[in-house]
């Protein structure tokens, strides 16, 4: 225990917690986590609203009651919806990702929506509908390929709220559970001593904020690059 | 009409649901297509010929749509079968070309992608055996270099280039009847002539019979046998096409003849037909071109006049022109 709360240093880099463990080897340990948490949301919710958006913008006779249910989700804050879910299906890193899946559904669904609505009118659709294609072959075929833009554009913004909000809610005490660190729940830690200890929350808060500029950057730089408008006419 | 029809529409009554209530595009429109045979439908934008090319292949949303009348193809009515057998029908027996080949191919594809997957859905060939397929149907529409086209994305393509693409994709099953809406409508002048060629030689290799939709009257001279007037939702005139110029039988049909351009005199101002289309929630009492009508009689004000059919083919929906010509009802 003679390394409780030291400071940064050469021994410990990023300074040491209450129960002496090395602050860069949590968060190097936490990005695994924090990180994953933060894909796995994407993905599902990509997914997901996918589903959603798809069904509803091409399959007009479902539209308003998916998009009902889909306004009804968005009514809630993420952040409120997903404490409410975890708080239902218990502190654990797959209900923090369910939760957090669900959360951001109602958004990425929005997305996709528009996306097919705008592309279903276009005469490329029609002139498949007129080769004689099948609603599926159109939907894989044509709808999905020129939506997937906007989509990823939207999953890279959902993996940086997915790391935000994964933090907020190991620091309310809801994420995944101690011992397993996440940046989250390190900062949650350190917060007892912030202001003699401030490097255990100072080193995984810039982690997280690095974390989730650079995914805004990508998915700036993904929407400039995948945007038609954009694109050189050869 | 006769049994020698392939298409025969019959009393197509198209109705769109509006924002205030439903709407009437298509009113009562009877035509047929023969085989071999190339039928021009001609208006102006709004006019309905659109909407009924469409109907043919019943291609409209059934949530918003009512459709009565029959269409005929082969003497199955298309606007009843099942979905699997619509299916065969579109893009097997019949094809369609769109206006705008810029927008027609879809861009996330390459060419091979899109012609291989229309035989694909209709035959059943390999991959390779499509691929192949690809590349001849390239070289039939005059695509210089088509081993190498055939793997561009359409973006790389000219605006020509993409309609003789969308006309390879259409011929690929070699269909019976070509429906082309307005396939020159956004060419430049010189390409349009290629275009027709094209598809003129096209339709005599194939023996296919065309429904050729446009406003342009010289694209219809060059092309069709027959033609089909429509205005406001109806048809206004049917006639042959050599009688169609030389002696219109409706003031309408006069006016588009009348608006185009001599080639040999300077004109300062070209020719118009003044006025618009009347709006499709308006209920007629008259003749629907009465408000545009330079022959109007008080009659035309009174009941809307019925299609008059002559002995000799065509008909006409214009009864003081008819008077005035004397042919033979």
């Amino acid at each position: 225990m003679r390394f409780r709360f030291k400071p940064p240093s050469l021994d410990f880099p990023l300074g040491t917690d209450g129960f002496g463990r090395d602050v860069l080897s949590r968060l190097l340990h936490g990005a695994r986590l924090s990180l994953g948490i933060g894909l796995s949301v994407a993905v599902l919710s990509g997914a997901m609203g996918t589903l959603v958006g798809v069904v509803s913008g091409h399959f007009k006779q479902f539209d308003s009651l998916l998009m009902r249910c889909m306004d009804a989700l968005m009514a809630f804050p993420a952040i409120m919806l997903a404490i409410g879910i975890t708080a239902v299906l218990g502190p654990q890193t797959a209900s923090v990702i369910i939760a957090l899946s669900v959360a951001y559904v109602p958004r990425t669904a929005r997305i996709v929506r528009a996306a097919v609505l705008v592309i279903r009118e276009t005469e490329y659709i029609q002139a498949a509908k007129v080769a004689g294609a099948s609603h599926a072959r159109i939907v894989f075929r044509h709808l999905l390929p020129n939506s997937i833009g906007p989509l990823v554009v939207q999953m890279s913004f959902v993996f940086s709220y997915a790391i935000l909000a994964e933090a907020a809610l190991s620091f309310l005490g809801i994420g995944a559970p101690p011992p397993t660190p996440s940046w989250g729940n390190i900062i949650s830690e350190g917060r007892d001593r912030s202001i003699e200890a401030w490097w255990i929350m100072l080193f995984p808060g810039i982690a997280i904020s690095l974390a989730a500029l650079g995914m805004n950057l990508l998915g700036d730089g993904l929407r400039d690059v995948l945007d038609p408008r954009q694109k050189t006419e050869g | 009409m006769t049994s020698n029809d392939l298409l025969r529409v019959n009393g197509l009554t198209v109705e769109f649901l509006g924002e205030s209530g439903w709407l009437t595009a298509v009113e009562d429109v009877s035509f047929s297509v023969g085989k071999k045979e190339c039928v021009g439908l001609v208006g102006e934008s709004g006019s309905g010929k659109s909407v009924t090319a469409l109907s043919v292949l019943n291609l409209h949303e059934r949530r918003t749509t009512k459709i009565h009348g029959r269409i005929e193809y082969c003497g199955e009515n298309t606007l009843t079968l099942p979905a699997n057998q619509l299916r065969r029908l579109r893009g097997g027996e019949i094809a369609m070309i769109f206006q705008d080949p810029m927008s027609s191919l879809n861009p996330v594809l390459t060419i091979a992608d899109q012609i291989i997957e229309t035989l694909q859905l209709h035959e059943n060939i390999s991959a390779a055996q499509a691929r192949r397929r690809a590349i001849e149907l390239l070289e039939w529409v005059r695509i210089p270099d088509a081993a190498r086209r055939v793997d561009e994305y359409p973006h790389r393509l000219s605006g020509g280039m993409r309609q003789r693409v969308m006309i390879a994709m259409a011929i690929a099953c070699k269909p019976k009847l070509l429906i082309a809406d307005e396939p020159t409508t956004a060419l430049d002048v010189t390409i349009q002539a290629e275009i027709l060629n094209l598809l003129r030689e096209l339709q005599n290799e194939l023996d296919m019979s065309v429904l050729l939709i446009t406003h342009d009257l010289g694209v219809i001279a060059e092309f069709v046998q027959r033609v089909v007037v429509m205005y406001a939702g109806q048809v206004i005139e049917e006639a042959p096409v050599m009688r169609l110029f030389d002696q219109p039988m409706h003031p309408y049909s006069q006016g588009l003849i009348n608006a185009i351009p001599p080639l040999h005199t300077d004109v300062h101002r070209l020719s118009s037909i003044p006025g618009q289309l009347p709006d499709p929630y308006e209920v007629h009492s008259g003749c629907r071109f009465s408000a545009r009508c330079s022959e109007l009689v008080p009659a035309c004000l009174n009941s809307q006049p019925s299609l008059i059919e002559f002995s000799n083919g065509g008909s006409s929906r214009c009864p003081v022109r008819v008077e005035l010509s004397g042919l033979n009802r």
